[in-house]
């Protein structure tokens, strides 16, 4: 139990630092996967994912991605709700960035799945 | 305050958190936060306004983490608010500083000079401010601190000079004894051996010089400071007193005698045997009032007192 105790802090700071890894590039899949979306879609695609994220997180990490040029955005006015959303998408940049992500995500499973297969070179 | 004020000052402030970036990028900020909150808040119009903030994170935390994934260092935000706050804050200190300052001030000034006004009936003194400043009723004088001004401060130690004289009137015609003041107080008595005599004690000066011009003899006190001097004026012959400051009291005159004082007091002490013509004025000050008979044997006593007393005893 103390055991526990101690422990959780550590597995906490794990858990944050792993999800900062591949955040970014589940943000990437799901917008190569839907094409475009809007901030709050983006949203609620990741929350149904159990990846939750505060909007307040999500933004400043798109526009980011926007910066570097990974996303384009795009301002759109639908006629019935009158407020303009936010579209993002993959650039060609951002389409290759991914696939390296994809990658070196792979790479990464790889060695831990034969790390605990125990088939270490 | 509705939804739109709440969401309007929220984004107010972030866009001042967020003063490090260029116009332009907070401007698409702060467009797309509006834009998120009122989509959520047409889906599900139930849930607060103010929790949807709170479940987004303070307008500086929010901004934080843009400037931290852009890399932009976090600027306090310095709004022109601010600025007349600190400059309203400024003034309003100074101008707290200045009024503490002075009742402070005020307040050690009463203590140290505490109490503001006594007075001293019996001594014939009043003072102001813990003795700071003192008038004297007896000596006709004002003493702020060390500092005399007019009258007699006959409790100077300095007031050591002796000086006294005789003079016999027997075979002299003198029809008025003068006696010129300056700052004195004089104690007058009726001699009845026709001696005119005098003792001082002064503070500095010479012996007084007596005089004697057509039948006038003057005793030149004038010359003297701060005299204090006990007169015998022998009985029947007229004197005359004429001084600015001081005192000067008449013990059971046996003579016609005028006083003339600019300040100070006068005290008359009538003999009961006799009666006497009194022509008595005051011009700033009191006087008793004296029993006064107009009959050829009457003793004339004239006293003029321009600020001041004249008492009977």
């Amino acid at each position: 139990m103390l055991g526990m105790l101690v422990m959780q802090p550590i597995l906490e700071n794990w858990k944050v630092q792993v999800k900062k890894g591949y955040l970014e590039y589940c943000l990437l899949l799901i917008i190569q996967t839907h094409t475009r979306l809007y901030g709050l879609e983006i949203l609620e695609k990741l929350q149904s994912l159990e990846l939750n994220l505060k909007e307040g997180t999500l933004y400043p990490l798109l526009n980011r991605l926007t910066d570097d040029g990974l996303l384009q955005a795009t301002w759109e006015t639908e006629n019935l709700k009158g407020h303009p959303r936010k579209f993002y998408s993959l650039t060609a940049k951002g389409e290759q960035a991914l696939t390296e992500m994809s990658g070196e995500f792979t790479r990464m499973v790889e060695i831990v799945s034969n790390l605990k297969n125990g088939s270490q070179k | 305050m509705n939804k739109e004020l709440i969401l309007e000052h929220y984004l107010s402030q972030l866009d001042r958190e967020l003063q490090a970036l260029p116009v332009g990028q907070r401007a698409e900020i702060i467009t797309e936060i509006r834009s998120h909150i009122l989509e959520l808040d047409q889906k599900d119009p139930s849930v607060d306004i103010q929790k949807r903030l709170e479940d987004l994170g303070t307008p500086k935390a929010v901004a934080m983490r843009y400037l931290e994934q852009k890399g932009v260092k976090y600027w306090a935000p310095s709004t022109p608010r601010n600025w007349i706050k600190w400059i309203a804050l400024a003034t309003f200190g100074s101008v707290a500083f200045v009024v503490a300052s002075a009742l402070i001030a005020t307040f050690m000034a009463i203590w140290y000079f505490s109490p503001i006004i006594e007075v001293d009936e019996k001594a014939g003194k009043v003072s102001f401010f813990g003795k700071a400043i003192q008038v004297s009723e007896a000596n006709g004088n004002l003493k702020i601190g060390s500092f005399t001004v007019g009258g007699l401060d006959f409790d100077d130690d300095d007031s050591n000079h002796m000086s006294r004289g005789r003079a016999e009137l027997k075979n002299q015609k003198v029809q008025l004894i003068k006696i010129p003041f300056i700052t004195a107080k004089l104690e007058v008595n009726a001699s009845q051996d026709g001696v005119f005599s005098w003792e001082c004690k002064s503070r500095m000066g010479q012996n007084p010089q007596l005089d004697m011009q057509a039948g006038v003899m003057t005793l030149a006190l004038d010359k003297l400071k701060f005299a204090k001097c006990e007169l015998n004026i022998p009985a029947g012959t007229k004197a005359e007193l004429s001084g600015i400051n001081g005192s000067v009291k008449l013990d059971e005159p046996q003579s016609d005698i005028q006083v003339n004082v600019t300040n100070g007091k006068v005290k008359i002490s009538p003999d009961s045997r006799r009666e006497y013509d009194f022509d008595v004025n005051v011009l700033n000050g009191v006087q008793d009032d004296f029993a006064s008979v107009r009959t050829p044997g009457a003793l004339k006593v004239k006293v003029d007192v321009v600020n001041g007393a004249v008492r009977k005893e």
